[in-house]
Parts: structure tokens; sequence; C-alpha cells
């Protein structure tokens, strides 16, 4: 099993603030990770240092044995916490983008979930509701053949039908090539899912487990252990 | 890749510019047909028609004027928009090194600026009711006369100076939104002060260039008519060369930001 | 029947337990074929990985072999299952008679408590 992410010692910080602070890290390939902590703990930033969209203040951080950069970006699909597919575009336009610049884009697999939701490629993104666009958001990340995969956040403000949906998209599109790691407070929903845990509080990572031995040691669900951890 | 970015850049702004462009050229063409009906002799008494007349050009006026304008704010916002908004998150994880996206943006706007250009200049010739034959000629003329001043090298030296003073505007357009990018708090205002900075140092640049070329920049000053054509050419010539540097300068600063120094909220 | 996974305890062994149920109460009879670890998995919303642990570890105890070309199969030998089966009841019957006792019933009165249900039971 190889090593999709390592980090060294990596920090980030704004000025004078320390956001990350001496990250090591090392995550093998085949596994759902689940990247926990509370609001302001790091998560996001950690995030974007993999995708490119931040770079360290120190310290190391390798994909796939490279850092952040062009090549990366080919193996890593990001899925940010907000809209970022532009609204205008149809959505068959956005999969021929999709398709122009990513030669692991599945056209067919985005198409077919697409379908399955119900969603005409002709619509664009304007006319969707807020939880429609959140799941077209999720196909379009999820129709990648990636190495890496990024959620951030996937299933905060969508109602408790659309979690179930966005979990099992999830859970049908995993490969054993490619590792998902998702970022989220809500911990209870997703759980089950997760191999592994990584508990971020201040920017320091405080546990990282594998969840089937948390759950055997303090004879808890992770989301006790996590309020417990992160009691106010 | 690159010419993946500049077919979507093209396709995202031509929604916006064709409409507007189409709308100038439109009114240039009813305004001409409304002309070309109206065959009331003019007094000179404050005729319905002449009233008509003022408020058109007015307007047409006003459409011109609001057409380089729209062009301008719409090339900064396109900017703005599709890296530092929103849509950065997809364009910054894109598999694409970050001075292909300035370079697509930049050769659009370049683009479009022509396009304006060009628009407006056929909603004059179609308003004034000028014919081909007229405009060929008038337009010879105006090449003649150039000649003369700058000669045949100046004449071809010319439109690229104005090919690299372009650049240099929009360039510096951009590296003031990096700029201001730079500090999260009133980033708008913040780019307008670096566009000002960036003015000044530019000035500033200038200024200490010409010094080395005094010479000849003060003769071409004080006595203009005494100039020789070849004179004008080395000062074009020179001219471009400081733009084109002060153009790499600004693209290299506005690269360096969008690459290390991103923070997309 | 719908898995049910609790989140205080290991997830794997929860999934051996529901497998073991199944198989015993016939939902997947002696010799039948399993669905893939990607499909149970999607059933019962866990990680693949975890569930491929639960698999192998039933391999091991002989409940399930694989088929290297056509998959994974509940065992033929009944007397396997026959084996889990009573355990899985001794463990039922144990946790039951413990809450018994607790209530503070007596063995007479417990086993004449079983008769008369199994008097209802046969009445429906």
């Amino acid at each position: 099993m190889s090593k999709i992410v390592e980090c060294k010692n990596l920090c980030k910080s704004y000025g004078s603030k320390k956001v990350l602070d001496n990250i090591n890290l090392d995550i093998p390939s085949g596994k759902i990770v689940g990247l926990l902590g509370p609001n302001g703990s790091g998560k996001t930033t950690f995030i974007k240092l993999l995708n490119g969209l931040l770079t360290p203040t120190s310290g190391k951080i390798l994909i796939d044995n490279n850092t952040p950069g062009v090549e990366t970006k080919k193996i890593v699909s990001y899925l940010p916490e907000r809209n970022y597919l532009n609204d205008w575009m149809k959505v068959s336009d956005l999969i021929k983008f999709f398709k122009d610049f990513y030669d692991n884009f599945n056209a067919d697999k985005a198409y077919d979930m697409l379908g399955k939701l119900g969603i005409n490629p002709k619509d664009s993104l304007k006319t969707m509701s807020k939880g429609t666009k959140e799941k077209v958001q999720l196909i379009f990340v999820m129709s990648r053949e990636a190495k890496l995969y990024l959620l951030d956040e996937p299933i905060g403000g969508v109602d408790p039908a659309a979690r179930d949906y966005i979990i099992d998209t999830i859970l049908r599109n995993y490969n054993e090539d490619a590792t998902i790691i998702i970022s989220t407070h809500l911990i209870a929903d997703i759980e089950q899912i997760l191999d592994e845990v990584i508990f971020l509080k201040e920017g320091q990572i405080v546990m990282a487990k594998s969840v089937d031995e948390l759950r055997e040691e303090s004879g808890k669900s992770v989301d006790s252990l996590f309020r417990e951890v992160f009691k106010c | 890749m690159l010419g993946k970015l500049i077919k979507y850049e093209t396709k995202a702004t031509a929604r916006v510019f064709l409409p507007l462009y189409s709308v100038l050229l439109l009114f240039a063409l009813i305004n001409r047909i409304i002309d070309l009906f109206r065959t009331i002799p003019d007094s000179n008494k404050m005729s319905f028609g002449k009233i008509l007349s003022g408020f058109i050009l007015a307007v047409y006026i006003v459409l011109i004027i609001g057409t380089a304008i729209m062009t301008i704010v719409i090339m900064i916002q396109r900017f703005y928009k599709n890296l530092l908004g929103d849509e950065g998150y997809l364009m910054f994880t894109l598999p694409v090194e970050t001075w292909k996206h300035i370079v697509s943006k930049l050769l659009i706007a370049i683009l479009w600026i022509v396009l304006s250009i060009l628009a407006a200049l056929c909603s004059v010739i179609i308003i004034s009711g000028i014919s081909m034959s007229e405009l060929m000629d008038d337009f010879v003329n105006i090449i003649e006369i150039i000649k003369g001043q700058i000669g045949t090298v100046g004449l071809y030296l010319a439109p690229f100076y104005i090919f690299v003073m372009t650049v240099l505007v929009i360039i510096t357009i951009y590296a003031a939104i990096a700029l201001g990018h730079l500090f999260p708090k009133h980033k708008l205002v913040t780019s307008f002060a670096m566009y000002a900075v960036i003015y000044f140092v530019n000035q500033l640049i200038s200024v200490l260039y010409i010094m080395v070329f005094r010479n000849m920049f003060f003769k071409a000053l004080f006595t203009p008519a005494l100039i020789s054509p070849h004179t004008v050419q080395i000062i074009i010539s020179a001219l471009i060369v400081l733009e084109a540097l002060l153009a790499v300068g600004y693209f290299v600063l506005t690269n360096i930001i969008l690459s290390k120094k991103l923070n997309l909220e | 029947m719908p898995w049910s996974i609790d989140s205080d305890r290991p997830i794997y062994a929860q999934l051996i337990e529901q497998i073991e149920l199944m198989i015993c109460s016939g939902l997947y009879p002696p010799g039948s074929r399993l669905p893939s670890v990607r499909e149970l998995a999607q059933e019962a919303a866990v990680n693949p990985n975890t569930m491929q642990r639960a698999l192998a570890k039933l391999e091991e105890d002989g409940l399930l072999y694989t088929n290297r070309t056509s998959g994974r199969f509940v065992t033929e030998d009944v007397n396997v299952i026959k084996k889990v089966k009573n355990k899985l009841a001794e463990e039922h019957v144990r946790e039951f008679l413990k809450k018994m006792t607790e209530l503070g019933f007596t063995f007479d009165e417990i086993l004449s408590l079983i008769n008369a249900k199994k008097e209802e039971v046969k009445d429906e």
C-alpha cells in the first residue's frame, strides 16, 4: 500500500497567526479518512495545502511523491464547501469543460449519476435548488478517477435524505487505489464509512487512529469521543 | 491547455460583449435608416427634426462612452470574479500553470478592446453615412500625412507601440488586483490604491528612462518641427522597450502573487 | 433485513454478527452466493475495508469460502452453520437467563413462563 499523502513538519501561518503547527502525517491509499475538528482547527487550511490552493510556510507536503502543482492537481479531486461551479453554464457544458481539462474525468459516469437524480443536462446550475447544486458538485468530483479525493464538508447544510445519497455516492465510487479525505464536523452521520480518523485541534493533530481501534479502546462512538476531546 | 483556457475565456466573455457591441451597431444602423427617411429641409428654426437629431447624437455619444467603460469594467470584473472569487476554487485546482490563466485573460482582454474600437469605428462610419470610396480616400490621405511625420518604419512601429501600451495597461490592472488580494480587508479599495501606486511607479521609471535619452526627447519637446522621422522612430522604439519591460515586470509580479500568495476565501 | 449498525462498538465485530445471523436465519442459505464486498458495504453503509475484514474473518472461521472466479459463498457444510447457530443461541439464552434472574425469577418460574408463551405462540 503506497503513501498518497506525506507531511513532515508542515506549518502554515498567516502573519503571526499559526494555523497549522508541525503536522506529521502519512496517509496510505485505499482509505476513507475522516478529518475531524471544530471550526478554526485548521481542517480547511490543511485541505487547501493538499490541493495546492495554499503554499506551506514551512515543512514538506507530498501528494503521491510530488509537491503540490500541476502534476498533483491531475490526480486530486476537490469538493470545496461552496458553489464553485459557475452558475450560467449548462450542465452539459460543464461536463465538456471537465473532460477538456481532466484526462481522468469519466463523463459517462457523470451523466449516469445525473440521470438517476433526474437532472436535465441542458439545465444550468442557476435553476437548481441548493441541495441539488451540492449533489451535482459532488457528482463532478466523484466522476474523476483520481487518486485523492478531498471532500470539505460534503454533508453540511443538506437534508438527511440528501446525506444518505451523498454517503452512498461516496461508497459507490470508492476504489482501492484512491484515498478519500472527508473533512466534517457532522461525525455521527459519517463515522460508519470511515477507516481512520484524524482529530485536529488548534492546528495540531491530537489523534490519528483506525476507527474500530478507537471504538474498541474507548467503548464509544467516534462522535461521543469527539465531544469529549473537544469539550468547550 | 492554454488554448483550452482561451476557448473558455472567449465563450464566457462573448456572452456579455457580443450583445453590447450589437446594441451599439444596431443603434447606429437604426439612426442611419431614420436619417435616410428625413427629407424635410432644415431651417434655422428649432424644428422637431433638429431636436431629434441632437437627442439621438447625445444618446449615441453616451452609448459609445458607455461601451468603452463597460469593456474595461467587464474585463476587470472577469479577472476578479473568475480567479479570485468562488470560481477561483475551480480554476486554480485545474492542472494548469498559473501563468497560463493570466495570459489567457490578457489575450482575450486585448481581443475585446480591439473589437470594441472596431465596433465604435463601424458605428461612426454607419452614422456618418460616408461612402466607402470617400472613406478609403480619407484613410489613404491620413496615412500619407503620418508617414511624412514619422517615416515608413514609424508607420509600422506605431500600431506595435499601441499594442504594447494596451498590454501594459491591462497587466497593470491585473497586478493591482493581485496586490489588492494580498490584503484580506478592503480588497477593492486596496486594489484602487495599488493601481495608483503602480501608476506613480510607472511615471517614475519612465522619467528615469527618458533621462537616458534626454537629448532626443527634449529636442522633440521643444522643437517639434525640426525632428526627423528617424528620431521619432528611435523615440517610439525606446518607449516600446520600456513599456514591454514594465509589462513583463508586472506579469511576473502577478504570477508570483497568484501562485505563491493565493488565499481564496 | 436491514443492517443495524451501532457506532459505539467496533463495526467490524457487528458486521460479523449480522452476517452470521443472516446465514443462520436462512437469508443466505448454505451454498448461496454472497453479493460483492462493495455491494454489501453499500447496503450496510459502511466502509468497504471494514466489510472486507469481517468477511475475511468469517472465511477463516469456515462460514464462508471464496471461489476465485465466481465470488464468495456460504459454506455447504450444514454442521458448521449449526455450530454457529448453537453458539448464537447459547449467547441469547445466557443473556436471557441472566436478565430473568436479575428480575428475581427462579428456574421453575422461568420454565412455566416459557411454556405459557409456547401455548400462545401455537395459537397464533
